[in-house]
């Protein structure tokens, strides 16, 4: 007897599992932690230098991780599975396509944040032998959700080459969040930093949060609807 | 022993010229070329983004000729007009966008033949290794002497072209042969380092994820701990080095920046080092490919 | 409520500015067929519209009635494997199909057993717990076939399944598929190579160009091709006795004797095998070997595209 279509929840749930043991077998995880080591093995000479920065200043090797980690992992594993055409078993199965991204969202997003996050907590408890504030790694946390929409966004949009492009989105999201201007309203790192309140004084949340919460939505749109329309 | 014996099916041994050994690369490189031209983001954009700065800067220069750049001074605290120190100041812009056709092409040419299994193909003919290597080098210096050479050697002459007299020329003259210098050395360092990270890992994606790693992250890091342990250790920066040697080579300070503490020596070594090393790792994984690609051959 | 299992109504479909299907019009009721065509006649395409993996870019195509591309209900009864050999690599066999099944609507807990099940029905039991990686393509193209059985799915899409398989596997793999057809499924079999079909099925669908060229039983197709005289071969011992007699007839287009046979060319096949017969019994002849060397699908095949079939 033929099953039952099956349901979003378990479609998720399955794509996740996969996606996660794939990526334990794959040279993925230890690349990317290596990239998030980085950040640590400067706090750790930085320290053995003897030398003050401020968390602020650490912030900035956090922003390239921002860049590279969520391409690497969100944007490469959507692009894989369309170039080397093994989306065809998934557009075939009985499954809503949106849960396909979504399910590799749920997997790949807290490596993600794992990755950036855990760099964050290491890097300023060598810097400060203290432990960040709480504040700064759930601004983390959301900036590194935002850039895995993001990410999945872009893959879904320009699948062959979704990795290099979002790299290359973060890298000017990068430059526009540094620069003095209103543009910088929609840059991921500048609201992460913001949220992150490294800079001291008062503690703006409702602008970062909302800018956060527009570029998530707007880049997890396309990604959800472009997902449904892609054909193999 | 029976007698051999050879049928004509109808296909006849081609008998015209044959390209020479020693031309074998050209076809790599004409190759590599045609590939990197087929999208626009890949190459096209960048270059256009080159123009782009090559127009704002000569524009800038024509207008502003006469005025002074407060960041940059003379060695001798000397105040720079803009005309002379634009070229020095937009190095730096060129080398970013040297970086990011590096990461969009240059990155990713060895692993992506390795990943794709064109190492059979290459080693099926009498294809010898140093030519991919030199093909493949040859394609991204032209790529990039477009973007890291043209450009600044544009804006040269543009400022030999403000001088009003025959003697401001002559004495301007060196300004074109110091661009191209520093041009000729940002080819060779974009062309070249991300090549070796290309050959490190048979995956185009990641080879593209350590090279950015390394040129934003690693290098980020190296430029800062520049500051406070030793300048020379801002040297592995690749674009501190050019940066810095772009500034020693015109004679300029960055008022603020300590980037011109790194002598020039030690600027060109770490970018000849990592060039070698980058050039020796593409040597080991086409050699090995050449061994292994294609099933015993020696 | 239809009865066909695939209906596509002036189904077409383009890239660009390639055409891979144009203006199809067909019913698939249901048994095993074959899919024919040379490379780049637009199999695939067709397939994997039926497949829901692709949009009709003009027209309709539906699976029991409903869109496939829209449609996920309907895609629990199809089971599709594709032609391409890239996987989840990282996965074993068994890893592989469970994910498959489950992704399928199996429930989790039965996933597993569907999953061992198909991997033995495709005599992949020894090597299911082994990564992919290190499959060989006969052990890739098993273990895909196991993917779109792994459901139970009443129709089976197969994207040239023999594609790279040795001798013996493909045999074994003939047969299995066979046995799914005789299991009541409903088959779909895509390849270019002739004598593939030919085990499988007397059912085909011909594309050529991305048009549909012929549809139906290959003898029946064959009949209908009127412009090419049928071929038939005679071993006998005294085959110029049997070209004298045959020769006469308004029938015959053409006749050729060789050391020991004679190759007859007839536009009324039906009437030759009479005479032949008749003939035979008359003038005593010891006939050693009959056949027709064109009532296959080689010959059909060239007959509709005019280009060698073996290509």
């Amino acid at each position: 007897m033929t099953p039952l279509p099956a349901t979003a929840w378990s479609t998720v749930r399955t794509l996740a599992g996969v996606t996660l043991k794939r990526l334990g077998r794959g040279k993925a995880l230890w690349i990317g932690a290596m990239i998030a080591a980085l950040p640590v093995v400067y706090a750790a000479i930085v320290h053995a230098a003897q030398r003050l920065v401020s968390p602020d200043d650490l912030f900035i090797f956090l922003r390239p991780l921002l860049a590279l980690l969520p391409a690497m992992f969100v944007a490469a594993s959507i692009g894989e599975e369309i170039e080397d055409r093994t989306s065809t078993y998934l557009w075939s199965r009985a499954i809503e396509r949106w849960a396909v991204l979504a399910g590799k969202l749920c997997a790949l997003a807290p490596i993600v944040i794992a990755l950036i996050v855990g760099a964050w907590l290491l890097s300023t408890e060598i810097l400060t032998r203290a432990a960040p504030t709480v504040v700064s790694c759930v601004a983390l946390a959301a900036g590194a959700l935002v850039a895995s929409l993001t990410a999945a966004g872009i893959a879904t949009a320009v699948p062959r080459h979704g990795m290099a492009l979002t790299i290359g989105y973060m890298l000017v999201d990068n430059f526009v969040g540094v620069l003095p201007i209103s543009l910088r309203t929609i840059s991921i790192t500048h609201q992460t930093r913001v949220l992150a309140h490294l800079e001291g004084g008062p503690f703006v949340v409702a602008t970062p949060v909302i800018a956060l919460a527009a570029i998530a939505v707007v880049w997890g749109t396309i990604g959800f609807v472009r997902i449904r329309r892609l054909e193999s | 022993m029976s007698a051999g014996q050879i049928h004509d099916l109808g296909y006849k041994r081609y008998v015209g010229t044959r390209r020479s050994l020693g031309s074998r690369w050209t076809v790599i490189m004409r190759h590599q070329l045609a590939t990197a031209w087929k999208t626009w983001w890949r190459y096209k954009i960048w270059l256009i983004a080159a123009l782009m700065i090559t127009a704002i800067g000569a524009g800038l220069m024509y207008i502003a000729t006469d005025k002074t750049i407060q960041i940059i001074a003379g060695m001798s605290g000397t105040q720079v007009k803009f005309a002379d120190g634009a070229l020095a100041l937009l190095v730096p812009w060129y080398c970013r966008i040297g970086a990011l056709v590096a990461m969009f092409v240059g990155s990713t040419l060895v692993a992506g033949d390795v990943q794709s299994g064109a190492f059979t193909f290459y080693f099926a003919r009498s294809m010898r290794p140093r030519d991919y290597v030199i093909g493949k080098v040859a394609a991204l210096v032209i790529l990039l002497s477009l973007i890291l050479l043209a450009g600044p050697l544009l804006l040269g002459i543009l400022r030999l072209g403000l001088c009003e007299s025959t003697e401001q020329v002559l004495e301007a003259l060196p300004i074109v042969l110091k661009a191209l210098a520093v041009g000729a050395l940002a080819t060779l360092t974009y062309a070249v380092v991300p090549l070796g990270f290309s050959a490190m890992i048979a995956n185009r994606r990641y080879a593209m994820a350590l090279w950015a790693a390394y040129y934003f992250v690693v290098g980020t890091m190296a430029a800062a701990a520049g500051l406070f342990i030793e300048p020379v250790i801002g040297a592995i920066d690749l674009s501190t080095a050019l940066e810095a040697v772009t500034l020693r080579l015109f004679e300029f300070r960055l008022i603020g920046r300590h980037v011109m503490e790194i002598p020039i020596g030690a600027a060109v070594a770490s970018i000849v080092a990592q060039s070698a090393i980058a050039i020796g790792l593409v040597a080991w994984r086409v050699r090995g490919a050449q061994h292994s690609g294609i099933g015993g051959s020696s | 409520m239809t009865d066909s299992v695939v209906v596509a109504d002036h189904c077409s479909k383009w890239y660009g500015q390639v055409l891979g299907v144009s203006d199809v019009s067909w019913r698939l009721g249901g048994g095993v067929i074959g899919l024919l065509g040379p490379n780049g006649a637009g199999k695939s395409t067709l397939i994997k519209m039926i497949g829901g993996l692709l949009r009709p870019s003009r027209g309709t195509l539906t699976v029991y009635g409903q869109n496939p591309f829209d449609d996920v209900g309907v895609r629990r009864r199809i089971g599709y494997a594709p032609e391409h050999e890239n996987t989840w690599d990282e996965l074993s066999a068994f890893e592989l199909v469970s994910a498959m099944a489950r992704l399928a609507g199996v429930a989790a807990g039965k996933a597993d057993q569907a999953a061992k099940d198909a991997l033995a029905h495709m005599g992949m039991t020894g090597a299911m717990y082994r990564r992919v990686r290190g499959f060989s393509k006969g052990m890739r193209q098993r273990t895909k076939l196991a993917t779109a059985l792994a459901h139970d799915p009443d129709f089976l899409l197969l994207d040239e399944p023999l594609t790279g398989v040795d001798p013996v596997a493909r045999v074994d793999i003939i047969e299995r598929i066979k046995q799914l057809g005789a299991a009541g499924k409903t088959i779909v079999v895509s390849s270019h190579v002739l004598y593939e079909i030919e085990a499988l099925t007397s059912d085909i669908l011909v594309i050529y160009r991305g048009q549909v060229l012929a549809e139906g039983n290959v003898y029946e197709i064959r009949r209908l091709i009127d412009r090419h005289p049928h071929r038939i071969r005679v071993e006998c011992d005294r085959p110029r006795t049997l070209a004298a007699a045959l020769a006469r007839e308004d029938h015959v287009a053409k006749i050729s004797v060789e050391r020991s046979a004679v190759l007859i060319e007839t536009i009324d096949p039906d009437r030759c095998y009479e005479q032949l017969a008749t003939t035979v019994l008359a003038e005593d002849l010891a006939v050693t070997a009959l056949s027709s060397p064109d009532n296959n699908l080689g010959a059909v095949f060239e007959y509709l595209t005019g280009e060698g079939g073996r290509r």
